[in-house]
């Protein structure tokens, strides 16, 4: 057990090791771009869950891209990139609400869900695909804030500690808020 | 809610993949942005550099009340320094820290700037009356050269309609203040118990 843990530890430096490496012999465009390229559909995911205005949504997109760009100079490969990433989507994501609360809404989140390729067998399972998700969309879109901070980042993967690491709460407290608003999630899934 | 119905519901959401075009323009505009944040850096210490002469060149003068008119000017001018210097060095939380802890520095944000709301706007109630009080002043002294009561009603009046419209920016930037102080603490209280 703690050989394997050992293992993994290095396999872990490794990685930061050859990231940091890889990083150096970036520009800084260039190496904004290439996280762009890795985690542009993370960005923009969080963006669309907290905003359903097609413009303003490309808004928060622009403005993570900025925050990101601004804190990579700091980030030295130390954390995992997408926790690091989620944490400016999610901060950036909290000050375009306070800030947009008073302005009216315009565009439907409908009409800026992108009707995708999909690897369906049919056009019917296609078109079924984009339905479903559309529907998974507005129900997160429609999560209380808190709860759709935590059921974001669980619907990208993240583990509860990550969640926690990215919140700022202990990881008994993630597990709890991931809990509920998982259930929350269902049920409105299951109102539409 | 069972796993499956999770791990249907992730493989759902990650398989939206939109791409979005790295916003190198808005980074430029930014970049642009701490040059134009300089300049007005650099334009706000020549004012207070320009408003202590000119308060200490009134002072010197020989003209009546010149002593109080220049003191006033002078500490409006220190005021207004001091309060650029202020407002500049509000913490600012980092990008990439916890949510909770950026929404916390964000809250002190808002309660230092509602405070400093409050205070300008008595400051500038305090202006308004002091500039009421030199113009009654003024006009019951009768000391005053021959001219020189048209000349104050002008100066008078310019400090007056420069106080209003400076208290009129106030307000709406304290009532802004208070709106979202409002929210963000609606926001760190839904955050902290998970409610909506």
């Amino acid at each position: 057990m703690v050989v394997s843990m050992a293992t993994a530890q290095r396999g872990n430096d490794v990685r930061v090791a050859r990231a940091q490496r890889k990083r150096a012999r970036l520009t800084p465009h260039e190496e904004l771009a290439s996280l762009l390229r890795e985690h542009g559909g993370l960005i923009v995911r969080i963006a669309r869950s907290h905003e359903s205005d097609r413009g303003r949504a490309e808004e928060l997109v622009q403005d993570i891209h900025v925050a990101i760009w601004q804190a990579l100079p700091k980030f030295r490969g130390e954390a995992n990139v997408r926790t690091f990433i989620a944490r400016i989507a999610q901060n950036r994501a909290i000050t375009h609400v306070t800030r947009e609360a008073r302005r009216p809404r315009s565009a439907p989140l409908e009409e800026i869900v992108d009707v995708l390729p999909s690897d369906a067998a049919t056009p019917e399972d296609a078109a079924a695909e984009t339905q479903a998700r559309r529907r998974l969309q507005r129900a997160v879109g429609e999560l209380p804030l808190a709860l759709r901070l935590a059921v974001t980042l669980a619907l990208e993967g993240f583990s509860p500690d990550e969640v926690a690491t990215v919140l700022g709460i202990s990881t008994s407290a993630a597990s709890v808020r991931l809990h509920r608003a998982k259930a929350a999630l269902m049920d409105k899934i299951g109102e539409a | 809610m069972s796993t499956n119905d999770w791990t249907e519901l992730t493989r759902l959401w990650q398989s939206d993949v939109p791409a979005a075009a790295p916003a190198l323009e808005v980074i430029a505009r930014q970049q642009r942005r701490v040059w134009a944040w300089r300049l007005t850096w650099i334009s706000e210490v020549v004012c207070t550099i320009l408003g202590v002469a000119a308060s200490v060149w009134i002072m010197t003068l020989s003209a009546p009340f010149g002593i109080v008119t220049g003191a006033g000017a002078l500490a409006l001018t220190l005021f207004a320094a001091g309060g650029s210097l202020w407002a500049r060095s509000l913490p600012r939380a980092p990008a990439e820290e916890s949510v909770l802890a950026s929404l916390d520095a964000a809250l002190h944000r808002a309660r230092v700037s509602v405070r400093w709301g409050l205070a300008s706007f008595w400051i500038m109630v305090a202006f308004l009356l002091y500039v009421a009080m030199m113009s009654f002043v003024w006009a019951s002294g009768g000391a005053n050269p021959p001219g020189a009561e048209r000349r104050m009603l002008v100066v008078v009046g310019v400090w007056a309609v420069w106080g209003a419209i400076c208290q009129a920016f106030v307000v709406v930037y304290y009532q802004r203040r208070i709106h979202e102080l409002g929210r963000l603490e609606d926001l760190k209280r839904a955050l902290d118990d998970g409610t909506p």
